[in-house]
């Protein structure tokens, strides 16, 4: 390349290569500007939470990869896998050789209730199921044990949904999905007959998606209900109900009606029952050592449409259950030199550029996807946020380029001396191979290497 | 079928669903625009985004809508693909509200 170019050319990095960090590049090819993308992931594959986050069940979505791949494929764009921020290289040495570095890196935490019992053996936040069945290397050493009557899943969004759903399936479909065999194994020796999913508040409150909340009423090993009490809504809801900007909620309503139907059916035995409970806020956990029940205030909602907040009755209910998980939102981690906004730590950023610590602009620092805007929406809302913060980084551009910066070959020269085994986008293909390779012989999609070690002995 | 969009879209054409699809699903045709069923994934994404609620998934299509299915499905796979918000249709606003939105 001669040099002129490269002198005008972009040095961007972006950390994190799950679908905002792949659409950031997306957007920033598209923009116009000559730009060179180094793409960072800590994992020696890339594609975030549509490997590890999208349900194994749930092969269809998963195939936005292919979609990712062809930015991968483009000739600005570089990924370097097993290099993690912080650890392997620093924020200052990285600052020092881009001009651009958006930090895309998701929101690894659950958050926590913060009651009583949260410790018992029996209670997980979502995330540590989650990646243990889609064979996230850093949540394998977690030991579920599923012999219980009844789960209790608390919150009421997707990722509930997801977790309701390889609950109640049988071992038989759960083969079917990219489930590790090491997790099968366990799951194998499930024997839950009920599974709630409890929320706070009431059905227009929820944040379901109607295809997900839809698919649990066809599953054939499973009936779902909810009390028909829960659909009688007062005016406020009912406000809310018929705004036309709601459609959503309309139609998951619709739903909702079809399950309160089975609600004084006669429930078959071999089926597992799925309940939908609203209007009940968790109090606290009860067992020794193993959970054995889990309490909640009965709750209502006060205000305008709209508006309106949970409240707490005084009555107590009980569950009993062996197994709780809490679905109710995720966090960041807390990054040395940048400000985060608590309680969700997002990076505290104005129009996608960061803050450090210390009040100020971080030159140079732009946040895209949950880390930037919290865990709310679906895959493409981080499109459109992506595409946000590039605007962004386009509008500054002139400033930003007046910086010297070595890029990609300086990056790689600092990772070269400190000996990181880094992975290209040519290894993850070579890794994505022999995964698909492994699942034929046994019947699924693929069968994943479930820790780093594996990933990179097969190259 | 996945995802589809229907005669709502007709004449209206805003273009706010497409920014949101993450796989480039959205093609634009003159008057209206089409998802190619073999790249949609059928996340739902764009349904929220259309102002006149064109956009329908499997599970809620009405019957009287059923040949949207084979619309699609033939014309995306002959336009060009849209990513990025375009103009709406030059009435779209008088269609908007004719559709009661």
């Amino acid at each position: 390349m001669d040099k002129l170019k490269a002198k005008h050319q972009l040095k961007v990095a972006i950390i994190g290569s799950g679908p905002s960090g792949f659409y950031v590049a997306d957007a920033l090819i598209n923009a116009d500007i000559p730009v060179e993308i180094t793409l960072l992931e800590k994992l020696p594959c890339p594609y975030g939470l549509i490997r590890y986050g999208v349900a194994p069940d749930h092969q269809k979505l998963k195939r936005i990869a292919n979609t990712l791949d062809v930015i991968a494929e483009h000739p600005s764009v570089t990924f370097l896998g097993n290099v993690e921020l912080g650890k392997d290289i620093s924020l200052e040495e990285l600052n020092l050789l881009y001009q651009v570095i958006v930090f895309c890196n998701g929101m690894p935490d659950s958050m926590s209730l913060g009651i009583e019992g949260e410790e018992l053996t029996g209670v997980y936040p979502c995330n540590d199921l989650i990646g243990w069945y889609n064979g996230h290397p850093y949540y394998q050493n977690q030991e579920f044990n599923f012999d219980h009557d009844t789960a209790v899943v608390i919150g009421h969004g997707n990722v509930a949904i997801d977790i309701a759903r390889i609950l109640s399936k049988s071992i038989d479909e759960l083969r079917e999905s990219d489930i590790p065999e090491p997790a099968l194994e366990v799951l194998s020796n499930k024997t839950l007959k009920h599974v709630h999913m409890v929320g706070r508040r009431g059905p227009v409150q929820s944040k379901f998606t109607t295809k997900e909340l839809h698919e649990l009423g066809k599953l054939s090993h499973c009936n779902v209900s909810l009390d028909p009490k829960y659909l009688d809504l007062k005016a406020a809801c009912q406000q809310e109900l018929d705004d036309t900007a709601n459609i959503i909620v309309q139609k998951n309503y619709k739903v909702l009606q079809s399950y309160a139907n089975n609600f004084s059916e006669v429930h078959d035995k071999n089926k597992t029952q799925i309940k939908i409970d609203f209007m009940l806020n968790p109090k606290y956990f009860s067992g020794k050592k193993q959970l054995s029940s889990a309490f909640f205030e009965e709750t209502y909602l006060e205000g305008t449409a709209f508006k309106q907040t949970c409240q707490s009755l005084d009555s107590v209910i009980e569950i009993p259950c062996g197994l709780a998980f809490t679905s109710v939102g995720f966090r960041g981690a807390i990054l040395e030199d940048l400000a985060v906004t608590e309680p969700k730590r997002t990076l505290t950023n104005q129009h996608s550029k960061l803050l450090g610590s210390d009040g100020k602009i971080f030159e140079g620092l732009y946040a895209a996807g949950w880390i930037k805007r919290g865990p709310q929406g679906v895959i493409g809302t981080n499109r459109e946020c992506a595409q946000d913060t590039v605007d962004n980084i386009v509008k500054d551009a002139p400033a930003l380029l007046q910086k010297s910066a070595e890029g990609e070959a300086g990056l790689l020269k600092i990772l070269n001396i400190k000996n990181i085994r880094y992975t290209t986008f040519e290894d993850w293909k070579v890794i994505d191979e022999k995964e698909v390779e492994k699942g034929k012989t046994l019947g699924k999609p693929r069968e994943k290497f479930i820790t780093v070690d594996a990933m990179l002995a097969c190259l | 079928m996945t995802t589809l969009v229907t005669d709502n879209c007709q004449r209206c054409r805003f273009t706010e669903c497409v920014t949101s699809c993450p796989v480039s699903a959205f093609h634009a045709g003159e008057e209206m625009l089409f998802i190619n069923p073999d790249v949609c994934v059928d996340c739902g994404a764009c349904i929220p985004k259309c102002p006149v609620q064109a956009i329908y998934e499997d599970l809620d299509l009405p019957d009287e809508l059923n040949e949207w299915i084979e619309v699609n499905e033939r014309r995306s796979k002959k336009l060009p693909k849209i990513t990025a918000k375009a103009l709406p249709y030059k009435d779209a606003e008088v269609r908007k509200k004719a559709l009661g939105f």
